[in-house]
């Protein structure tokens, strides 16, 4: 114990942490906000956290392409240890962190949270949803199963309802004239690279608002 | 701070909280660990390490040293072309055989045969072997990882199914002793 204290102090002394976090954890709050309405804000960066860990467990297995995706996930399910326990916890995490990131929302508005000064953490928090909705949406694509291909072709039907440059919007999404394997592709990077990033850098801008 | 036990409420829930949340890592921890580890631990896939065919005898004409390949036994269907591996093989009198993997006894490249020169050479360090696989020179510690192998219905068959490395010379239970028919 006296060791872990000790190593611990050298990090602290370096990094000097530990006064800014025990004095964020020891805030004094409002007694009526110790309360369970509270907890769907953090329950929901929970939920996020648990989706990073599976998602990068599943990403050592499955593999991104027209052909094999499919095939991967058969041998995720029945020939990797715990594929198909790993694989549920990150489906149904996906759902559960939709429908938290909801019930957040409405705690929020009803509560009239989004009022000065807090506008600008109400409109990056709308932005999450979008995210949020964003990352169940490219994540579905990944089976590329029937659902997949007649999910993505309901998404380009909207998009190319887009004024103007709606032709256009469906070409750049699906990343060519039809539902291919560049669209798996283009649809593996923005679930694993850009709207992640999206999701970490506006994350730790409301939970270090709030 | 109550008298009694000298906790206070606030302390107490705070380690019931802790408590909890370790609970919960737990949980996850365990299938995490064991789905991360499954390469190592599960059991290996049908096929592996069993007998393969790498054509007639015919192919490999006694006194020489041919390359044969073999389908690895254990496949993915996104395998593509590592599925199919390499081998080099020895015929010595067309009664005792050698083969060979193509991995370099130094760090894995694979090594080619010279007729001219009677050696395997590796390009990546110029490790050097005889024709009977033993070291010649170079950095490799030892000689060529070998293969068992058996000859049935006029056809060469090998036990393959893991890379031969140093640490781990699955494939070379044939090695250094003379060679079973």
């Amino acid at each position: 114990m006296r060791l872990i204290q000790k190593v611990g102090d050298w990090f602290d002394l370096r990094l000097q942490l530990g006064k800014p976090i025990r004095e964020t954890a020891e805030h004094p709050v409002p007694r009526e906000t110790a309360s369970w309405f509270y907890v769907f804000g953090s329950a929901a960066l929970t939920c996020f956290m648990l989706q990073i860990v599976t998602g990068i467990l599943l990403a050592l297995i499955y593999v991104p392409s027209a052909g094999e995706a499919w095939n991967s996930l058969q041998t995720l399910n029945h020939g990797i240890a715990l594929g198909w326990f790993i694989r549920a916890l990150h489906g149904w995490g996906s759902n559960f962190m939709v429908a938290i990131v909801l019930i957040h929302m409405v705690q929020v508005f009803l509560f009239g949270a989004y009022k000065f000064p807090r506008e600008l953490t109400w409109i990056v928090g709308v932005l999450l949803l979008l995210v949020t909705l964003g990352m169940a949406f490219t994540g579905q694509v990944l089976r590329f199963d029937q659902d997949a291909y007649w999910g993505l072709g309901i998404g380009a039907s909207i998009a190319s309802r887009v004024p103007v440059i709606g032709p256009w919007a469906v070409n750049l999404m699906l990343g060519g004239p039809i539902i291919a394997g560049a669209t798996l592709s283009r649809f593996f990077a923005l679930h694993v690279f850009i709207v992640p990033g999206l999701l970490i850098v506006s994350s730790a801008f409301t939970c270090s608002w709030c | 701070m109550s008298a009694e036990t000298g906790m206070s409420r606030r302390a107490m829930l705070v380690k019931i909280g802790l408590l909890l949340n370790g609970i919960v890592g737990v949980v996850l921890a365990v299938p995490i660990v064991r789905y991360l580890v499954s390469p190592v631990t599960r059991e290996r896939q049908i096929g592996y390490e069993s007998w393969l065919s790498l054509g007639g005898l015919e192919q490999f004409p006694a006194g020489q040293t041919r390359l044969a390949t073999y389908r690895n036994p254990a496949v993915n269907a996104w395998d593509g072309e590592t599925a199919d591996i390499a081998c080099w093989v020895r015929n010595v009198d067309d009664q005792n055989f050698q083969v060979f993997a193509i991995n370099c006894a130094h760090l894995g490249c694979p090594v080619r045969w010279f007729a001219q020169s009677s050696l395997f050479m590796c390009p990546c360090h110029g490790g050097a072997y005889y024709q009977d696989g033993s070291r010649a020179s170079g950095p490799p510690e030892r000689g060529l990882f070998q293969y068992h192998y058996k000859i049935e219905d006029g056809k060469l068959l090998i036990k393959a199914g893991e890379m031969p490395t140093p640490g781990q010379p699955v494939a070379n239970k044939a090695g250094g002793k003379p060679t079973c028919a």
